[in-house]
């Protein structure tokens, strides 16, 4: 019984970072149908300026988190303008922000690697471990779980709460019916797209303790299971994806308890499970309308 | 007194890719007197009203509103002046009843904006009771409602409604020409109707014809029903034929 409330205690921590993780990229999908290969990249890059601080100014890794959003809405901002209005005017914009992305990947991919090497690099743990229910769970799990929280809420706020994200999730509903509604869609789109990568970069730091390390390619496996995720909630609802983090965690924390060789392929069976019995999705229709 | 004209297309052309839709089309929509944009499936009506809005760039041709050029406007543009368009499904299905209302006004303020949707409400109380509920969740009919109300949330001086008897059946099709003619007996708004449905031309003041995407007739409600060919081409509206007394043969 206690292995089954640890696995499931650490299921849902994992899943809520998951969710964190996943929320950007289908932000970028629902809007405007953009397949960012390069997320995890971005993930991972967050990644790398918590290391950096850590090592050359020896702060908190954690700061890296705040950090990480002027340079990424900067950044953002460059690779929209770089690459959007192009992709935007393509006849099929999924296929080709596909192969756009994934040439932006090895960009990033590279740039790791001759900044950095291609050796894993690690944080130090936060802390002690934390009680939970009488059990120790690593501080930097409940660290990510505890800010992944308010991260999440606030993009139900921007979604849910705003002007902009009502305009948000009507250019996901039906961008040409959003158009003709007066919505200004270009300005959606921007916003969209520099939170996404603000969310991805945001979520680096905490990717580092949660993998216990980073390297130039890490970011490969975690875009894939940031796919998983979205898929498995609800592609192009963002919303959803934070309960198919959860799913995702819960799955993956309960095979490793009483699985373990099955751990690696269990999430993803869950995924076609999905794909095969619910194509919209897990959350598809019922978390879109708040 | 001369009538004011809201919209005017000259030499209007356009189309998807390649493909040219529309051919040289002139129209002309006078203030306050409503147009039904006749015309059958494929004949180029939606495209019409998606070039008057800005959705499809103009090829070649001229378009005024209100004596103002307005090709190279986006649609933004065009809905801030005060024209307004409703397409054929016209709602955001995944949105609430509420949110579909609000994501049209986005750009008013907060005051202005709960002012129109208490009226919106007043005018559509069935809309009121079901703010919350998902517009998916509508009937056909409601939808509709829900799709003219968002196209009116603005206050706009021009509305283009693309088929707004599309999918309803004929008791809800009635039900739409009496709201329509509410509307128009409000005052304010000008209608450019797409239609194929002969019981829109209750509303009409003016007829337009599209065929192959190009203007075959336009002109005024009376002259369009006292032109038997024409008339007879779209809904069998032919004028009975003139009486000579003799007895009929069977």
């Amino acid at each position: 019984m206690r292995l089954f409330e640890y696995a499931l205690v650490s299921g849902v921590l994992y899943g809520l970072f998951y969710g964190f993780i996943g929320v950007g990229l289908n932000l970028l999908f629902g809007v405007m149908r953009l397949v960012n290969l390069a997320h995890g990249d971005l993930v991972v890059w967050g990644g790398y300026l918590a290391y950096s601080l850590t090592t050359s100014a020896h702060v908190n890794a954690l700061w890296a988190i705040p950090l990480s959003i002027p340079f990424s809405l900067v950044g953002g901002l460059i690779l929209y303008l770089i690459t959007v209005p192009r992709l935007r005017r393509a006849e099929d914009t999924e296929t080709s922000s596909l192969i756009l992305f994934f040439g932006v990947s090895q960009v990033l991919v590279a740039l790791a690697t001759m900044k950095y090497g291609t050796n894993q690099v690690t944080l130090p743990e936060l802390g002690n471990p934390v009680m939970i229910f009488g059990q120790p769970y690593a501080a930097s799990l409940v660290a990510s779980a505890s800010l992944a929280v308010p991260a999440l809420a606030l993009f139900y706020f921007y979604l849910y709460r705003t002007r902009l994200g009502l305009a948000t999730r009507a250019v996901m509903a039906n961008e040409e019916e959003a158009i003709a509604s007066g919505v200004r869609v270009r300005r959606v789109a921007t916003s969209a797209f520099v939170i996404g990568i603000a969310f991805a970069a945001a979520a680096g730091p905490l990717a580092t303790f949660m993998l216990g390390g980073i390297n130039p390619t890490t970011g490969g496996g975690l875009t894939i299971t940031a796919f998983t995720i979205i898929i498995i909630g609800s592609l192009g609802n963002p919303m959803g994806t934070a309960a198919g983090g959860i799913l995702y965690g819960l799955a993956s924390s309960l095979t490793q308890a009483y699985a373990a060789p099955w751990t690696g392929m269990v999430p993803y069976a869950l995924l076609l499970a999905v794909v095969l019995l619910r194509p919209s999705g897990l959350f598809g229709r019922r978390v879109r309308i708040a | 007194m001369s009538e004011q004209t809201s919209l005017r297309a000259s030499g209007l052309s356009t189309g998807y890719g390649a493909l040219r839709v529309l051919w040289d089309v002139d129209l002309t929509v006078a203030q306050g007197r409503t147009t039904v944009l006749l015309g059958a499936n494929g004949a180029g009506k939606s495209t019409l009203l998606k070039a008057l809005i800005g959705l499809r760039p103009l090829w070649s041709g001229t378009l005024t509103y209100e004596d103002e050029s307005i090709a190279g406007w986006s649609p933004e543009r065009r809905i801030a002046a005060g024209m307004s368009y409703v397409s054929e499904t016209g709602i955001f299905a995944g949105l609430s009843v509420e949110d579909n209302l609000r994501v049209v006004a986005t750009g008013l303020r907060t005051a202005t904006l709960r002012q129109r949707l208490e009226r919106t409400y007043e005018q559509f109380p069935l809309l009121a009771s079901r703010r919350r509920e998902s517009a998916g969740a509508l009937s056909g009919g409601q939808r509709k409602l829900l799709s003219l109300a968002k196209g009116l949330v603005r206050d706009p001086r021009l509305l283009l409604m693309d088929e707004p008897s599309a999918g309803l059946s004929p008791l809800a099709v009635g039900e739409m020409v009496d709201t329509l003619a509410q509307v128009v007996a409000q005052g304010g708004v000008t209608l450019l109707l797409a239609e194929q449905n002969a019981r829109v031309l209750e509303l009409a003041d003016v007829v337009t014809i599209i065929g192959g995407g190009r203007v075959t007739f336009a002109g005024p409600v009376e002259e369009f029903r006292s032109t038997a060919d024409v008339a007879e081409q779209f809904f069998g509206l032919a004028r009975p034929a003139p009486s000579t007394g003799a007895p009929e043969e069977t």
